[in-house]
């Protein structure tokens, strides 16, 4: 699997995470970074 | 990777996300490994995890310092869950207590959710109507599976599933914790514990 292959699947896992977290009222324990502006209750 | 600054920080923070999960599951099996309360720490880390995500609650400032505290919480938990239910049977007293206190338990947890959840911060504020409907919904849905999981635990379970009954009633007793101020300012404490 070459570096690109790999980081468009980190990517995406990660892009999938961070949606999830947008969905929800907090991620799983205690702490809690800046939401990103494209994922925040508008 | 051509990706613009959005969406390298959308990728950032679910990367953070995933790492707090990772990291917290590792540590917690390490512990939960040395002091023989594996599973206990399993249920209540799952159990704070799955029911935060529709509650909220109180944060800590930093990565490092939630990892710490987490898992500071979920061992002294765990510790508890499984030793004082087999402290009580070697000493022949009996356990019937137990059953009361996580019912106890779950009322006041019951009671602070409604009136408290969901509980946004400053990060992640939380505006949308129909999401917060959403939350509440989600909190009292999660909170009845856990109730019900505690009683067939109990019921079957014998020693062992009172265990994790107890391990499960904690994990919502600490998370409704969060949500209280009293929560929110032991939190807030700690995160400024490490500064002094």
């Amino acid at each position: 699997m070459n570096k690109k292959k790999l980081f468009s699947i980190v990517s995406l896992v990660a892009t999938f995470f961070a949606t999830l977290v947008a969905t929800s009222a907090c991620w799983w324990y205690l702490y809690q970074p800046e939401t990103p502006e494209s994922l925040q209750d508008k | 990777m051509g990706y613009n600054a959005e969406k390298q920080q959308v990728i950032a923070y679910g990367l953070t996300a995933l790492m707090q999960v990772i990291i917290i599951f590792l540590i917690l099996s390490l512990c939960g490994g040395l002091t023989g309360c594996w599973t206990e720490s399993l249920v209540i880390f799952l159990g704070v995890g799955v029911l935060r995500r529709a509650t909220g609650g109180a944060h800590c400032s930093t990565f490092n310092k939630c990892i710490l505290y987490s898992v500071i919480s979920v061992v002294l938990l765990s510790l508890s869950a499984h030793f004082i239910p087999l402290y009580l049977d070697a000493h022949h007293s009996s356990i019937e207590i137990l059953y009361w206190v996580c019912c106890m338990i779950y009322v006041l947890s019951g009671w602070i959710i409604y009136r408290k959840a969901p509980v946004d911060s400053p990060q992640r504020p939380i505006k949308n109507a129909d999401k917060i409907k959403r939350l509440r919904k989600n909190c009292f849905t999660v909170m009845l599976l856990y109730g019900v999981g505690s009683i067939m635990l109990c019921w079957w379970g014998g020693l062992s599933g009172l265990q994790l009954a107890m391990s499960l009633c904690f994990a919502a007793g600490w998370q409704s914790f969060t949500l209280t101020n009293g929560g929110s300012c032991m939190i807030s404490w700690m995160d400024r514990w490490e500064k002094r």
